[in-house]
Order: structure tokens, then C-alpha cells, then sequence
């Protein structure tokens, strides 16, 4: 994407359209982990509107990227500093708890569920991590709780992921 | 299909998905996902099951209940005491003839026995009983014994009887009494009396037994004998 930007900058409006296209995808994507799927779209368009106006005129001393992300922070700390003054949420993020409920994909739930027992019978830290990550566990303490590395920790979430990933796409499922 | 651009930062995707993050990695980690095709596509595609792995409450109570079953399982046993340790091992809840502590007391009593019996007889001399026979009519006759052995001395009184008694000494040459048997009786039908003198540290020397009636005290017969 520097390259796009690099592009979009120079003139080359192909690459200009591009860019804003996958800028607004991952700004989407960004917004809804921080702030729910409620307000996420209107957030990354916002976001992605303020770098469409300043980024010709900007110097980037850090790169393209990285100020345009920090376009979108600002965005959504405004965004959760405006919520919270109303009080309408205490705390950032967790869009998942005490969100209006989503919709839930009732085949994917089973699935999932199914795969997960799966996991828990081949043994291993990750049920153990992900129940403490439930229970509002940073990585630190789960590190310490578990007695695991972070490092470990972190493989740890990662093939239990990919398990999770390969069970359910041989249920058929896009993961 | 893309690979990671940084496979450092990619390796942090799941942690960001289950908001395990902090400010710094997770401002990192999304700074990575907006230049990395491969990260950003694996987020997109497993954002539904991510959703559901961090808020389900299905998956979050089997989940629990996993980690609470797993949990027990890794749980150390409660220390045992020593000797509570040592009853289950000798005592263990079975048929009271299958207990081992049971079998064990059986088997050191029936086996004692044997035992003992093969046991080194113990080291010290066993030396042989000697006798030296007296007859009435050689009455003065020296005899050889060896010192320190057990000495059985059969002598025989003319006339004596069983039942009849008699007084016996035994003395040194140098006239220290070393036996002496005031009521001495033990003569069988033949008119041969038995005197049992067992070990009494004979020195060597010369040796005296003296006989007389038991009423007057008359000796009747001394019988003499050399130790070695």
C-alpha cells in the first residue's frame, strides 16, 4: 500500500482508487474490533475521507500507513471519548460484550463448537488460555497463570487457531 | 497465496483477535495489518469465528468447563503423609488374607524357624567330655585328663549301694578343694559311682578325689589324676 500511496500522490488515480478501496476495507475492519459493527462503517469512512483531503499535502515522516492509521485512532478515540461522555459505554473496545445482539451464524456456532471439542480433547493450553482470556486475562497474567512464555503464548493461540481453521473448512466452512 | 510480511507481528494475530493485546502490539499489530495482504485476509475470513470464540456464550462456557476439567487433572494429588503412605501400601482395601502386612507377618513367623536353624553354629571350641574310670581295686592309679574339658569320673565303692550316700571331694595337690558333694548317691547296681565335674577350669596339675562314708566321714578310697 506505500507503494500505492507513493503512486496516488505522484497522480496516478488507478492507484489512487485502489488504494482508498483497501484503505476503507481495512479501516472497516479496524473500526468494527474497536467500536462494534454499529458505528464502524461511518467511523472508516470518515477516517478515509480525512486521508483522502490531507494526504497529497502531507509529508510523511513515518509513512503513508502509519499516519493514516493514526487518522483512524484519532477518529476512534473521539469517537469512544464522544460515547463515553454520554455515557452510553464505559470502556472501549469489547464491541462483542453487551453489544446489541448480532446476528449469529447458527451453522458456524455448531461447527465451531464441534471443532473446539476436538481441540480440547488433543490437549493443550488453549482452552485454558482462551477461558482466562474470557475471564479479562491480559498476557502477562495468563503467561504467569498458565506458566508459559509469552512467546510460547502466542504460538499456543496461533496453532490453535489454525486447527480451528482447518476443522472448519473441512466441515466446509470459510475460515 | 501471500505470505506474511512479518511473520514477527503475524504471529500475533489470534492474541489481537481475542484482544489480547496491549496499546503498543496492538497498535503495531494493526499498523502491520494494513500494509500485510496475508494477515488482513486471515483476519477477514475468521473475523465471524473470532467474534464468536471471544463473546459466544456457548463457546465460552465449554470453554470453561475444559479448562476447569483441565485444571483438576493438573492439579498435584494432596501430599500423603509418610505413614499414611506406608498403611495404603501394606493395608490396601482388599480380602483381609490378600493384605500384604498380613502375608508378611505369616511369613516371618513360619520362616523363623528355619531361620534360626540356618544360622553358623557359633565359633566357640566344643571340646569333647572325658571320662576316667576308677576301679575299687586300682584305687591309687593315676589318670590323664585334659585340662579344661568337661570330666566325667566313674569310681567304684565296694559295698555302695544305690541310694546309699557318700561324701565326695575333689582337691589339688595342694590341698585347695575345688568340689565337694555332701550327699553324693549316684552309684548304679554295678557298685559304680558317676561323678559329673563338667568344665572347671582344670589346670594342669595333679588332682584328688576323695570318698568317705557320709555318717563317720572315714575315707574309703582315693583316686588321684594328672591334668594336662
Amino acid at each position: 500500500m506505500e507503494e500505492l500511496a507513493r503512486k496516488a500522490v505522484s497522480g496516478d488515480s488507478a492507484a489512487e482508487r485502489e488504494l482508498f478501496e483497501q484503505l476503507l476495507e481495512r479501516f472497516r475492519y479496524l473500526a468494527k474490533r474497536r467500536v462494534g459493527e454499529e458505528d464502524c462503517e461511518d467511523l472508516a469512512q470518515e477516517a478515509c475521507t480525512t486521508v483522502f483531503e490531507k494526504y497529497r499535502h502531507q509529508e510523511f515522516t513515518v509513512g503513508f500507513l502509519a499516519w493514516a492509521h493514526g487518522v483512524l485512532r484519532m477518529k476512534i478515540g473521539n469517537y469512544l471519548q464522544k460515547k463515553r461522555r454520554m455515557g452510553e459505554r464505559e470502556a472501549e473496545l469489547d464491541e462483542d460484550v453487551g453489544a446489541p445482539p448480532h446476528e449469529v451464524d447458527a451453522t458456524l456456532k455448531r461447527h465451531l463448537l464441534d471443532c473446539l471439542r476436538e481441540l480440547i480433547r488433543a490437549g493443550g493450553y488453549y482452552a485454558r488460555i482462551l477461558n482466562l482470556a474470557h475471564q479479562g486475562y491480559q498476557t502477562a497474567e495468563v503467561c504467569e497463570r498458565v506458566g508459559i512464555t509469552a512467546n510460547n503464548y502466542y504460538v499456543t493461540l496461533s496453532r490453535g487457531r489454525s486447527m480451528l481453521r482447518d476443522c472448519l473448512q473441512g466441515k466446509g466452512v470459510s475460515a | 497465496m501471500s505470505t506474511c510480511t512479518d511473520t514477527r507481528l503475524g504471529d500475533l494475530l489470534h492474541a489481537y483477535e481475542l484482544n489480547q493485546l496491549d496499546d503498543p502490539q496492538r497498535d503495531a499489530f494493526e499498523l502491520h495489518l494494513l500494509s500485510c495482504h496475508h494477515c488482513f485476509d486471515q483476519a477477514s475470513r475468521f473475523d465471524a469465528t473470532a467474534r464468536l470464540l471471544r463473546a459466544d456464550a456457548d463457546v465460552r462456557g465449554l470453554v470453561a468447563q475444559a479448562a476447569n476439567e483441565s485444571a483438576r487433572a493438573a492439579a498435584p494429588e494432596p501430599r500423603e503423609s509418610l505413614g499414611s503412605r506406608l498403611r495404603r501400601h501394606l493395608w490396601p482395601e482388599t480380602n483381609l488374607f490378600l493384605r500384604p502386612a498380613l502375608a508378611y507377618f505369616l511369613i516371618l513367623v513360619m520362616a523363623y524357624p528355619a531361620y534360626r536353624g540356618l544360622q553358623p553354629t557359633p565359633t566357640s571350641e566344643v571340646r569333647g567330655v572325658q571320662s576316667l574310670v576308677f576301679s575299687g581295686t586300682r584305687a591309687t592309679a593315676t589318670r590323664v585328663a585334659d585340662a579344661g574339658a568337661p570330666l566325667v569320673v566313674m569310681f567304684r565303692i565296694s559295698g555302695a549301694r544305690e541310694g546309699q550316700h557318700f561324701r565326695v571331694v575333689v582337691r589339688r595337690n595342694d590341698g585347695t578343694i575345688i568340689f565337694t558333694d555332701d550327699h553324693f548317691t549316684d552309684f548304679n547296681e554295678r557298685e559304680m559311682g558317676t561323678l559329673l565335674l563338667g568344665e572347671r577350669g582344670w589346670k594342669a596339675g595333679r588332682y584328688h578325689i576323695e570318698v568317705y562314708t557320709s555318717d563317720a566321714g572315714a575315707q574309703l578310697h582315693r583316686y588321684s589324676f594328672e591334668a594336662e
